[in-house]
């Protein structure tokens, strides 16, 4: 095996080459042993030379350096893509991916899961998890080296997490560990100070590591109803006598302190590496003058630049890792759980929806949606095929995935987590296209196209239930945001279906995600939350972007009313506030008879990556 | 629904955050304006029979014909769950008798009233504020009450009526804002602060960049302090 990786980079001329970052070309040696999974073929998974030049090829400018550790990263997950789809998935689900009908998720880790949250309360409690078997670390006894300890547990599940790693009510559950009782808050400038740590603790490694993709921190703007009789953990994981509903003040106050430190950027690492701030708002939140408050002040951080999502809970539970990973049906239970609250989605699947509807001519509704049974079943089989993976590699203590689903011997207890606990994601991309095509019309064009596409998500949300249950999984459709899959359904679907593209996405060529409308649409910011909301309420998640700037002159006070009018009359589930991502249509004028809408908001494409970690807000890591 | 003998509505801007804060309003152009201000933002809506002609580009505002009553009623209606109220601007909406026949129908529809005015036509705004027709006034003053004004109006000005209707305002018990256009190239900082003066005791004060510079060539100003000119919303109330 050894001289297998050896091999490979010496053919690579990689001269150079980090102990811990060869770990990628070891398990891409582990796979195509067959020591990792069961593979059905024993054949090498050949890597096209176009993949293995990229690969070691910088991406920024010509000639710029590129570290050894990263070549060494892609070329192993070049290898690992291969040899996934060429051994992990069925035949006909790696010819879809190659084809660009749909995106599998994550074959450059294949032995990764989509998203991960940290729990903070089994933090608490357990420690750090041991990598790999080895023993946990002891549960800190003050908040600052709990603060480490959430970046060193932090920066572990990065490595076994494509996507994302989310931490659930990240003010509150550190709120019992800030000095005195529930009723005491403690001075701002300390409060900053602890911001700073958290923040600073919780950024990526701008080095570009495995563990580079970030983690979401998500802020409570209220104790929901369900958290708020749970015991409080403090210092060593012990109960404080007080449940978290008495750190409510602690809580906002927290909340304010860390996105004002992360607002300033202050000794802060390079914006690009630090984690996302997650405001959760509640029906309460939005009634409280002290929630307004913080609101207020990110809405304010956000017109300054600082990049902030709101996620809108109108049933009063937060949904832990809420950005990455809702539950509707199990997560009142595992709120209130005890060291609850981590749950995962095990893979992203995501349907090149333009290319389905392309397959039909215009107003065969009912053969688009044959098309998306085929490729609906075809990604559940792909979850199928991951999950036996995952089952193989999370075995034993000393497997891949132990810290997360095997508790050492010595930790004793449940373990951290199951695999049959997980959720699996069915991701869309391009619905507004696909309706385009079918229909003629553009979702900002027509109610009846926003109709159209409501009825497509219903039937394939029930579809992806169904065909999960089949297997026993737990299936969701979600709105993809992958700047990555999207751009290579554009490409592909450029080949074969040129003219029917061109005709949908009006010469641009290119996909909207999920089941927005579309960036560039004459459409006003009331016409977009409206309609989108509508469609969001089909999907599991799915991000509505508002870039500020595209709101000249607009005030914080502004936004937050737009905000309210999103919770009360939409079904938005998440605002992502994101300067100079787009523009969601600013003036937008009647002309006279022809009642013609003139906007401007031309926006920057969907956020192409690269893989290499690099995120796209809700991107996945592939 | 009785259409006929509403104001001629020469825009319509179907949501905006900014032009009533704190609320989501759409925003009515009538057509027509008794002003000139060289620094216009909409000129196409200052002749009292609108034109046709192109987009300009100014800030989304269409020119051209007038818009049917009906179809603005329409999509105002349509959209009335998620809209706080309306803002009905100009032009000058003051000049148009009929101007309270259309808020009384959009206060029908449950929906908050404001009107934009150049201060111009105080009996008018009477009239509006006894009839408690109006939630809230918003009057922009582009100078101080002195010469100056006929320069940054493009015309002259009866002052007279301009100072009764900020004393209308400062008097009534409603919502009322100022908004200062402030040009560095026109105003100097005591006549910044001579507007302080003016409206000292109002509610709210709203600074407001220029649009297009008043006087083309001159040579913009240092108001001193830290705030200079550029931001809206700073409060000159307290001044
Ligand atoms: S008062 Fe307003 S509409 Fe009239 S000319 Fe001046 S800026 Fe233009």
């Amino acid at each position: 095996m050894v001289r297998g990786v050896e091999e490979r980079l010496g053919r690579a001329r990689v001269r150079r080459i980090q102990a811990p970052l060869l770990s990628s070309l070891v398990d891409a040696e582990l796979l195509e042993g067959g020591f990792l999974g069961e593979p059905r073929r024993r054949s090498g998974a050949l890597v096209p030379r176009d993949a293995i030049e990229a690969a070691l090829s910088p991406r920024s400018r010509p000639g710029a350096a590129l570290p050894p550790e990263v070549a060494a990263r892609r070329l192993g997950g070049e290898v690992l893509r291969a040899h996934a789809l060429a051994e992990v998935f069925p035949e006909d689900v790696a010819t879809a991916h190659l084809e660009g009908a749909l995106h599998v998720h994550g074959l450059a880790r294949p032995a990764a899961l989509f998203a991960l949250t940290l729990s903070l309360d089994a933090l608490k409690v357990e420690g750090v998890p041991g990598a790999g078997g080895r023993t946990p670390s002891r549960a800190a006894e003050d908040l600052r080296r709990f603060l480490a300890q959430v970046g060193r547990a932090s920066r572990t599940l990065r490595g076994y997490a494509t996507h994302g790693v989310g931490v659930p009510a990240a003010n509150l559950l550190l709120a019992p560990l800030l000095p005195g009782n529930g009723s005491e808050v403690p001075p701002a400038p300390d409060l900053r100070e602890e911001a700073w740590h958290l923040l600073f603790e919780a950024a990526s490694d701008p080095a570009g590591s495995a563990a580079a993709m970030g983690t979401d921190l998500d802020l409570l703007a209220e104790v929901p109803a369900c958290l708020a009789p749970v015991p409080a953990l403090g210092p060593g994981g012990r109960r404080t006598g007080e449940s978290l509903g008495d750190q409510a003040a602690r809580s906002l106050a927290l909340a304010r302190a860390v996105v004002a430190v992360r607002a300033s950027g202050e000794g802060l690492p390079p914006r690009a590496t630090l984690p996302g701030l997650n405001i959760v708002v509640g029906r309460a939140a939005l009634g409280d003058p002290r929630s307004r408050e913080l609101l207020r002040e990110a809405l304010e951080a956000a017109l300054r630049g600082t990049p902030i999502r709101l996620a809108l809970e109108r049933d009063g539970i937060p949904r832990p890792g809420s950005l990455l990973l809702r539950d509707p049906e199990e997560d009142a239970g595992r709120c209130a759980a005890d060291g609850g609250m981590r749950p995962f989605c095990a893979q992203r699947v995501t349907l090149n929806l333009p290319r389905a509807a392309f397959r039909c001519p215009p107003g065969d509704l009912a053969g688009f949606l044959r098309e998306c049974d085929r490729l609906v079943d075809l990604a559940v089989a792909a979850h199928g095929a991951r999950r036996s993976l995952l089952a193989t590699v999370a075995a034993g203590e000393g497997g891949a995935l132990a810290p997360l689903f095997v508790r050492s011997r010595r930790a004793g207890g449940p373990p951290p987590a199951d695999l049959a606990s997980g959720s699996w994601s069915v991701g869309i991309i391009g619905l507004n296209e696909a309706v385009s095509h079918l229909l003629g019309e553009e979702f900002h064009e027509s109610d009846g196209a926003v109709k159209v596409g409501a009825r497509v998500l219903s039937y394939l949300g029930l579809k992806v239930r169904e065909a999960g249950a089949a297997l026993d999984l737990r299936v969701h459709l979600d709105a993809s945001t992958s700047g990555r899959a999207s751009e290579r359904f554009a490409r592909l679907d450029r080949e074969e279906h040129r003219r029917e593209q061109e005709d949908a996405t009006a010469g641009r060529g290119h996909y909207t995600e999920g089941a927005a409308l579309r960036p560039d649409a004459p459409a006003d910011l009331l016409l977009r939350l409206e309609r989108e909301g509508r469609l969001h309420g089909h999907l599991r998640t799915a991000v509505f972007r508002l870039d500020p700037s595209a709101e000249p002159g607009v005030s914080e006070e502004g936004l937050l009313v737009a905000l309210e009018k999103a919770f009360l009359h939409t079904g938005i589930h998440q605002i992502s506030f994101e300067p100079g991502a787009g523009a969601p249509g600013r003036a937008v004028a009647r002309a006279a008879s022809s009642v013609a809408r003139v906007g401007d908001g031309a926006r920057v494409g969907d956020g192409a990556r690269d893989g290499d970690g690099a995120r796209d807000g809700d991107g996945g890591g592939d | 629904m009785e259409l006929e003998g509403l104001p001629p509505i020469g825009g319509l801007l179907e949501s905006s955050l900014v032009h009533w804060e704190g609320r989501v309003a759409a925003v009515v152009f009538l057509q027509g304006c008794n002003l000139a201000c060289p620094g216009c933002p909409a000129p196409h809506l200052v002749p009292r029979a609108a034109a046709g002609g192109a987009e300009d580009g100014s800030g989304g505002v269409v020119p051209g014909n007038l818009i049917p009553a009906e179809g603005v009623l329409d999509a105002v209606f349509s959209r009335r769950a998620m809209l706080d109220g309306v803002v009905v601007a100009g032009g000058e909406p003051l000049l148009h008798d009929t101007l309270p026949d259309l808020l009384e129908i959009l206060r029908s529809f449950g929906l908050q009233t404001r009107v934009h005015t150049n201060g111009t036509r105080p009996r008018a705004l009477r009239r509006l504020l006894e009839a408690d027709l109006v939630d809230s006034v918003a009057l922009t003053l582009r100078a101080p009450l002195n010469a100056l004004y006929s320069v940054a109006a493009g015309t002259e000005v009866d002052l007279g009526g301009i100072w009764r209707s900020v004393e209308l305002l400062l008097g009534d018990p409603g919502d009322h804002e100022f908004r200062v256009v402030v040009d560095p190239r026109l105003l100097t900082r005591e006549d910044l602060l001579a507007l302080g003066r003016t409206v000292a005791g109002a509610r709210r004060v709203v600074l407001e960049p220029a649009a297009r510079g008043v006087l083309a060539g001159r040579p913009g100003r240092d108001y001193g302090g830290s705030g200079g000119t550029g931001g809206a919303d700073r409060n000159l109330g307290a001044a």
